[in-house]
């Protein structure tokens, strides 16, 4: 019999545990373990962070979905991991904390024969001195997040209604974040909603992000066939601002934010500030903070993980100039190099390196995208580390299951109005995520599968996919039959 | 990309020292006729097959990749 542990029961976790539970016959045992108690399909958070949909349309609870799978669900944290086991045993484990209803919180160690690590990113507002909820800015990374940014919105618009004027600053927190797609999304559909509800005139509405231009997404940006030419997608992310007149500022590293004003220096080493009615500025992500110990209880954190917690796997971290970065960097089956039974998949992987070029200011502050890791390739990468895992279990001979950022696409649908006959999206796909210059010498990625366009269409699959992956996440009849 | 001192212009707050925003004046637009296409019911449905065959196409090659 074999155990195997999943640390996380987001996209990437919650791929990997129904697979495993499938593949592998009842006598092994799957266990995920999570702090949260539900499920969340984060990109619709977007909708909840403006009130178009209620926290019960974008999470469910967990707890009967693995009870009916046959999967063992802890309710806890992941503190430590113990590759080597004890002095006692050389069985690894992993050290949860669970808050037990009443009493502190306990210590639990959980052995594992295979382990994979799909914790996500910490959101690390802590980085700049103001940022996120409870302070200055709002953020719609959680359901709670979200819900809490949709009150401070619709405060807002009645505010706007009695004839206040107000500014929105919406973009990223921090000259170190990613995820620049979802702050892009939330920014146009916080403009339609303004249309929506007739106070777009009171309203100015700015998108202030660290990209060093606008269409960057933490991917360097793509080249689109379209209308007779190749564009890059900067001239179409510029348009779609112009067209709803929102402003931006890019190449903008936020430093610390303060009721009201948000002060941030740009690439060029000008300090700027800025007022704001409402802010919503995502954080940077780091790793969550695992740490990691022999079995004498000495602790090799630094062996499993990266400087940023993110975990070490089989990507070159060789520290190389933007020129000399390759497709070959990045990780295929993303097994940890020093123990092989472990595992990472989304976003808790350490890149190798970011994919946007890299820009420092002249004061020395970092500004840029680092690399993004969306939905897409976190389920598919999920998928394939379980694969890898059950053929090891059930004794299948043969090299691990390979799904590299390099050889992966994805696609992306980025809602800039939600209305079913009104509403538009982003529909974009791009192949490789990660620009691969040997085999496309000249834009990186394949133009016959690099694509976007806005329409009403996009809205409609933009809601589609919303009900279909929260269908196939409930384990439902079929949900295999679903891609990730 | 026109440049312009926007604190105090419509929200009528106090001056800060806003740095140089793009007000995206000069960017492309799209003509009424493009505007017009994106939400004009037959043609979208159009565009929502062939958006979904090209998503479906790109996992197809990814999964011919991964076998
Ligand atoms: C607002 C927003 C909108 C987005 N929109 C899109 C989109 O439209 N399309 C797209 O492709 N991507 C989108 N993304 C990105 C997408 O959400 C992420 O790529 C994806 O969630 C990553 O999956 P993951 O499993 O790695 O991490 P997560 O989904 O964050 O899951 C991490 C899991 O680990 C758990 N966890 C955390 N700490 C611990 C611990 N110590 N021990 C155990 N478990 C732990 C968490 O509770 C959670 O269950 C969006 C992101 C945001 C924030």
């Amino acid at each position: 019999m074999s155990r195997v542990v999943v640390l996380g029961a987001g996209i990437a976790g919650h791929t990997a545990a129904p697979y495993l539970r499938t593949w592998l016959d009842k006598t092994h045992e799957v266990v995920v373990v999570s702090p949260q108690s539900n499920y969340n399909w984060v990109p619709s958070n977007i909708w909840l962070g403006l009130g178009l949909m209620t926290e019960e349309q974008v999470a469910f609870p967990l707890a009967p979905v693995y009870s009916k799978a046959g999967i063992r669900f802890e309710q806890a944290r992941a503190v430590a991991i113990h590759p080597e086991g004890s002095a006692d045993s050389a069985a690894p484990y992993v050290v949860v904390e669970k808050r037990i209803p009443g009493q502190s919180v306990e210590r639990i160690p959980i052995p594992y024969d295979y382990l994979i690590n799909a914790t996500g990113p910490k959101l690390n507002f802590a980085a700049t001195e103001g940022l996120g909820p409870g302070k200055h800015t709002v953020s719609v990374c959680t359901p709670d997040h979200a819900t809490e940014a949709a009150k401070e919105f619709l405060a807002l618009v009645e505010r706007m209604k009695q004839g206040a004027r107000c500014r929105f600053v919406v973009g990223t927190g921090h000259g170190q974040c990613t995820c620049q797609g979802a702050a892009f999304e939330y920014v146009v559909n916080l403009e339609f909603e303004l249309r929506q509800h007739g106070v777009r005139d009171k309203a100015e509405v700015i998108f202030l992000t660290n990209e060093y231009e606008l269409g960057d997404f933490g991917m360097d940006g793509a080249f689109i066939r379209r209308n007779g030419y190749i564009t890059p997608t900067n001239i179409f992310t510029e348009s779609v601002l112009a067209e709803r007149d929102i402003w931006s500022i890019t190449r903008a590293h936020v430093r610390k934010i303060e009721k009201g004003r948000v002060f941030y220096e740009t690439l060029a080493g000008e300090e700027h500030e800025l007022t704001f009615d409402m802010a919503m500025l995502l954080p940077p992500f780091a790793g969550v903070g695992l740490q990691a110990f022999d079995r004498a209880g000495e602790e090799i954190t630094a062996k499993l993980f990266a400087p940023n917690g993110f975990m070490k796997v089989d990507a070159d971290y060789t520290q190389k100039p933007y020129e000399q970065w390759k497709a070959a960097d990045w990780p295929r089956t993303y097994q940890c190099p020093t123990y092989p039974n472990i595992f990472a998949a989304g976003i808790a992987f350490a890149p190798p390196h970011p994919i946007s070029r890299p820009h420092t200011s002249p004061k020395g502050t970092p500004i840029f995208a680092t690399a993004p890791r969306t939905g897409m390739p976190s389920a598919t990468i999920g998928r394939v580390v379980a694969r890898s895992i059950a053929d090891k279990v059930t004794g299948k001979e043969g090299p691990l299951h390979a799904a590299s950022m390099a050889e992966l696409g994805a696609a992306c649908v980025a809602s800039s109005g939600s209305s079913l006959l009104k509403g538009t999206a982003a529909s974009m796909t791009v192949f490789p995520i990660v620009p691969d210059y040997e085999r496309y010498p000249k834009y990186g990625r394949d133009l016959k599968y690099t694509t976007g366009e806005i329409g009403l269409a996009g809205h409609w699959i933009k809601v589609i996919l919303h009900y279909m992956f929260l269908y196939k996440a409930r384990l439902h009849p079929g949900w295999r039959a679903i891609p990730e | 990309m026109s440049v312009q001192q926007v604190d105090g212009w419509k929200s009528g707050k106090e001056s800060a020292t806003v740095g140089e925003i793009n007000t995206n004046v000069y960017a492309t637009q799209p003509t009424r006729f493009t505007l017009f296409m994106r939400t004009f019911l037959p043609w979208q449905l159009r565009r929502f097959f062939s958006i979904n065959l090209k998503m479906i196409l790109l996992i197809g090659r990814e999964k011919h990749l991964h076998k």
